[in-house]
């Protein structure tokens, strides 16, 4: 079932790759999964699918694909509804699961060929497309042992073979770089990078390097919810606080002339994380670099060894443990300011 | 277009019949089935006529042991471990439901129809085209064919008993305790209750007057011969004493079949529908609760 134009939210079809509105999911009764997440993904982005373990990213792709039901709320993928009977959604859609499991007897080959059938392929699409797939990604060498003795990155990489075998046009890659070798995990980045030209690719990760190397677009979610959903850049501009770090090295007493000159200086404040490495954060109107000359300065005069200035590094690590520390405490507020029970009146009794 | 519909189904029945027959339980089962039939044609080859006969290879099937695979076969086909494999690798595809459903169904029921064909089929045509020291006592073709059908609609119903109490439980030995537990005593009750051609203990018992039956044959044909009962009795004695490991006992009593004596309804249609119904009843109950999980 594709969606009305205009229902709801007022968007045309097929004008967000994803969307969902209100999607819950509560199991039993009692764990929140899911709760009332809201958010689209535009079209030919790679959106990054951030959060804990636990936070409800893999329940948001099986619910995405009709897995499981939600509770309350609904979802669309290039318009069509999502839900187990929407086989349309599913042939929009590429899967790779984390930890794929897949039939140990089948050697790769055979399983693609399945996945082909699947897609209802026919065999003289579905072959040729499948060899390619196998030398795309690699497993050709291992084309004739069975699933079960391939290592965990050649299951990986069968997983992305199998996620492609449909052509799909958005792809839905959970936890891609798990358990995978430096080697592989560089072949899967970009392939995703690759991929991401013609396609609309959903990471979703708690490897917060994978997403600052891929990702244009980032959704946040914690404890069910979604706490950010824009462009990364966005994200990094609204939360980094215009700061930067520095890796030094001198004597203990070089270092402490450095945290007090550092402190004298009105446009920056430093915050020293461990005796060599110093954050400092620009305070006021002055500029960046206008900031870090000083700073760079004060650090020639104390006697300091420079060993490097980070800044965009980390930028979305902080930018995520930023956000994540803002919804504690609005979690915190929020329970602060639930309206209670009046104090019981002294003198009287409450049974 | 048809063959594009039907493309997923047969790719998914090609897989769970190769797990299935790639399976120790199936493997073994084949073996130990091929291996009772030979041992029952052996020791009823001098005095057992072909319809006795027949119904004597079709027991293990109908009665025991046999039975305890085909349920364990249902139960397995859907249970919670193989499931979450089956989300992974199959049911996040364009599939739906009832299609990965109906494939898993469909296969086990294939690999028990197989099984049945294999074990029985061959022994049945030597023990019919042999010249054995016994009196003429043949087997019609319509006979055969009611008599082997209704076998094979009761083995896809305890099938389909079992796929539906592993959809249901999720678990597939507690499914299988249920379904013993279940179908243990159905021959009892069913008998207290007059519907006694539903219980395959009764259906094992008429089969020898079902081969004999022709296709113009009179209703009085449908009356059990209490000879083959008697036969057929001793036969699942020995069996069942041989199986559990017990002596012969010198005075036995008959009381096997006993409380099935009074069954004389063994009209075919009726038998057939009675097991179908079942069959498309348990597949239903299973599809509209696996519509409702959560993978």
């Amino acid at each position: 079932m594709k969606r009305p134009h205009g229902e709801a939210t007022g968007v045309a079809d097929e004008t967000w790759a994803i969307e969902t509105e209100h999607l819950t999911k509560v199991y039993g009764g009692e764990v929140i999964a899911v709760n009332d997440l809201s958010f689209r993904v535009p079209k030919g982005v790679i959106f990054g699918f951030l959060g804990p373990n636990g936070a409800g990213k893999t329940t948001t792709l099986q619910l995405l694909l009709g897995l499981q039901r939600p509770t309350a709320g609904r979802a669309w993928i290039f318009g069509h509804v999502c839900g187990p009977q929407s086989v349309t959604v599913r042939r929009l859609v590429g899967y790779l699961p984390t930890n794929p499991r897949f039939p140990g007897h089948l050697k790769p080959f055979e399983y693609l060929d399945l996945v082909g059938q699947l897609y209802r392929i026919p065999a003289d699409v579905r072959r040729p497309r499948i060899a390619s797939l196998l030398r795309a990604v690699g497993l050709l060498g291992v084309a004739d042992q069975r699933i079960a003795t391939l290592s965990t990155g050649e299951t990986t990489r069968l997983g992305i073979a199998a996620s492609l075998v449909g052509d799909p046009l958005l792809l839905l890659w959970d936890e891609p770089t798990a358990g995978l070798d430096p080697a592989a995990r560089r072949f899967a980045l970009d392939l995703i990078r690759e991929l991401g030209r013609e396609r609309t690719i959903l990471v979703a990760t708690h490897i917060l390097a994978d997403i600052d190397q891929v990702c244009t677009h980032v959704g946040v979610m914690h404890e069910g919810r979604m706490i950010f959903c824009g462009p990364i850049a966005e994200m990094k501009r609204r939360l980094r606080g215009d700061s930067f770090f520095l890796d030094l090295e001198g004597t203990e007493d070089n270092l402490r002339r450095l945290a007090g000159m550092l402190a004298q200086l009105p446009v920056v404040s430093a915050e020293w994380l461990d005796p060599r490495r110093v954050r400092i954060s620009v305070n006021g109107e002055v500029s960046r670099a206008e900031a870090l000359a000083e700073v760079l300065r004060r650090v020639d005069q104390a006697g300091v060894v420079l060993h490097g200035v980070q800044t965009g590094l980390g930028a979305t690590e902080d930018a995520y443990l930023q956000l994540l520390q803002e919804d504690e405490l609005h979690g915190f507020k929020r329970f602060q300011d639930a309206p209670r029970p009046a104090a019981p009146h002294p003198g009287t009794s409450q049974t | 277009m048809l063959r594009d519909l039907l493309l997923p189904t047969q790719a998914l029945v090609r897989l769970e019949l190769r797990t299935l027959f790639r399976s120790w339980l199936v493997r073994l089962w084949l073996a130990a089935a091929i291996v009772l039939s030979f041992l029952t044609v052996l020791t009823g080859w001098s005095f057992l006529t072909q319809p006795v006969m027949l119904a004597s290879l079709v027991f293990p099937f109908l009665v025991f042991p046999w039975f305890v695979v085909v349920i364990i076969l249902g139960t397995s086909a859907v249970s919670s471990g193989q499931l979450e494999a089956a989300a992974d690798g199959i049911l996040s595809r364009p599939i739906t439901r009832l299609e990965y459903l109906g494939a898993a169904w469909l296969a086990r029921a294939i690999a028990v129809l197989l099984v049945f064909v294999v074990a029985v089929i061959p022994a049945a045509l030597i023990t019919g085209l042999a010249d054995r020291p016994v009196k003429p006592d043949p087997v019609t073709t319509y006979g055969a064919i009611v008599g082997l059908g209704n076998v094979a609609l009761v083995l896809l119903g305890i099938l389909s008993l079992g796929f539906l109490m592993g959809v249901l439980l999720r678990n597939a030995w507690v499914a299988l305790l249920v379904v013993l537990f279940v179908w243990y005593p159905i021959n009892a009750v069913l008998t207290t209750f007059r519907l006694a051609e539903f219980s395959p203990i009764s259906l094992n018992q008429a089969l020898p007057t079902v081969f004999r039956k022709s296709w113009r044959a009179t209703a009085s044909s449908d009356q059990v011969n209490p000879l083959d009962v008697a036969i057929l009795q001793q036969q699942a004695d020995e069996f069942l004493r041989v199986f559990s490991g017990q002596p012969q006992r010198r005075e036995r009593r008959p009381d096997f079949f006993q409380h099935d004596l009074e069954y004389k309804d063994i009209r075919p249609g009726r038998v057939a529908l009675s097991y179908t119904l079942p069959v498309v009843l348990f597949f239903g109950l299973s599809y509209l609760c696996f519509w409702y999980r959560d993978l």
